[in-house]
């Protein structure tokens, strides 16, 4: 079963079910567990990893069929995207540890990352129109705004897998690491970023990054502007 | 404008911007004032190709005075200090030039420094170049730009990394993270700036349009 795991202020999100860890349902972990957890132990990174030698192959097809033959689908990837924003909106950096397969579901996971990291060996695919289905969790969303408009199309349409260090080409995976390393890494690295800062400087940081992904030049800068404001009257009422 | 803490010449159609207030050159409220003088003569020229910038000394700049940032902050409120407003106006206008600007760095290049080289469209770093945002460190960020242009720039994962570390990075570092475009030895920063200049065409112009529209 995937897990929730404290350590050193760090939320260790497992995917747990192997030795595939295809995902049972979209929304992979309890949301209100995980407010909760973090709210509750002080936590200033998340990290996301698979369980033995896989990440996750992606969702389990039989219980797909039978969310559509119960009417359900619908209501359970909404449940899915809740999720995906719940952990956004904490405003921690979020750290992808990738060995094995990553597929489908488990990709769409791992592009909420702001840190990505993968085992050489790593493989990545979004298998869905195989099965004339496309990704339902951002994933194309998320994709186009990684790699461009032409690589999304071809990477969903034909489906294919690539291997680790095409996927950092084509800037899918930001770090390369030797195979069964990527937890150890990712756990360091987030210990090296968040160690030392206060959580409201790595809300800031972690808020205005993402806004440079995404917003125009200037509302990003009006929010930089603000937040250096709110954190420079802090620190001089603090001094 | 009397300049003190700048030195502006014009030299073949080619703006030459010099932080002058060795050893530091630290970027100070006269800086400020300065420097948004010559951006908006700049902004107005119809006749220059483009914009270097560089400091006199060993170092580009060690940044702002932090204590003096500080000390615009009324405790009272979270109002955005008028100055700090105004500051940040000729950096976006810097970035947002049609002609190349390109920035040539030495020595240290720290915190509203580094904000500044990184509204440059080019980066040049001597061998010797030391780049860093330590604001993190204060309790405080980078607020002229500089997390949006490192975004932009390295990726996400990297300027995370850059802002909440505040780790100095070599010009090795900078050149393979793509924080910097081209390293160099120090004495040829500026002269390889002009070539770059003079081989940007007018395409420039319209391709730098471009990307800013579409943003």
């Amino acid at each position: 079963m995937n897990s929730i795991t404290i350590q050193n202020n760090i939320c260790i999100i497992t995917l747990n079910n192997k030795p595939h860890n295809y995902l049972e349902q979209p929304e992979f972990i309890n949301t209100s567990v995980l407010k909760n957890t973090i709210n509750s132990n002080n936590c200033k990174a998340i990290v996301i990893t698979g369980a033995g030698r896989h990440f996750s192959a992606g969702a389990n097809l039989n219980n797909l069929k039978e969310m559509v033959a119960n009417n359900i689908l619908f209501d359970e990837i909404e449940k899915g995207k809740a999720l995906l924003k719940v952990l956004k909106k904490f405003l921690l950096p979020i750290i992808v540890c990738i060995e094995g397969t990553c597929f489908g579901g488990g990709l769409e996971i791992a592009l909420h990352a702001d840190i990505k990291i993968a085992s050489h060996k790593a493989l990545f695919a979004f298998p869905e129109t195989n099965l004339d289905l496309i990704p339902g969790l951002g994933g194309i969303v998320n994709l186009v705004g990684i790699t461009g408009k032409s690589k999304a199309l071809e990477l969903v349409l034909k489906g294919d897998i690539i291997d680790a260090q095409t996927a950092k080409d084509l800037s899918i995976i930001d770090y390369l690491d030797d195979a069964k390393k990527t937890l150890e890494t990712g756990l360091n690295l987030a210990e090296k970023l968040t160690q030392q800062r206060p959580t409201q400087i790595i809300k800031a940081v972690i808020e205005l990054v993402r806004n440079a992904e995404t917003l125009p030049y200037d509302q990003a800068l009006n929010r930089e502007t603000e937040l250096f404001c709110q954190l420079a009257n802090k620190a001089m009422r603090d001094e | 404008m009397n300049l003190n803490s700048l030195n502006w010449q014009i030299r073949e159609n080619i703006g030459f911007l010099t932080l002058n207030s060795p050893p530091r050159n630290e970027m100070n409220s006269l800086f400020f004032q300065e420097f948004s003088y010559i951006i908006n003569e700049v902004e107005k020229s119809e006749s220059l190709i483009g914009l270097i910038i560089d400091a006199d000394g060993r170092h580009f700049s060690s940044g702002a005075n932090i204590k003096q940032l500080l000390d615009l902050f009324n405790t009272d409120n979270d109002k955005t200090p008028e100055l700090l407003q105004q500051n940040s106006i000729p950096f976006k206008k810097l970035s947002q030039l049609e002609i190349p600007v390109v920035a040539c760095i030495k020595g240290i290049c720290f915190g509203s420094a580094l904000e500044l080289a990184l509204c440059a469209h080019f980066r040049i770093a001597g061998n010797n170049a030391l780049l860093s945002f330590p604001e993190t460190g204060f309790d405080i960020i980078p607020g002229l730009g500089g997390i949006y242009n490192a975004q932009q720039c390295i990726g996400s994962a990297q300027a995370l990394e850059l802002v909440l570390t505040g780790n100095t990075q070599s010009a090795t570092e900078a050149k393979n993270s793509g924080l910097v475009d081209i390293i160099a030895p120090k004495k040829e920063l500026n002269n390889l700036a002009q070539q770059l200049i003079k081989s940007c065409t007018v395409n420039y112009r319209k391709e730098l349009k471009s990307i800013y529209l579409n943003k």
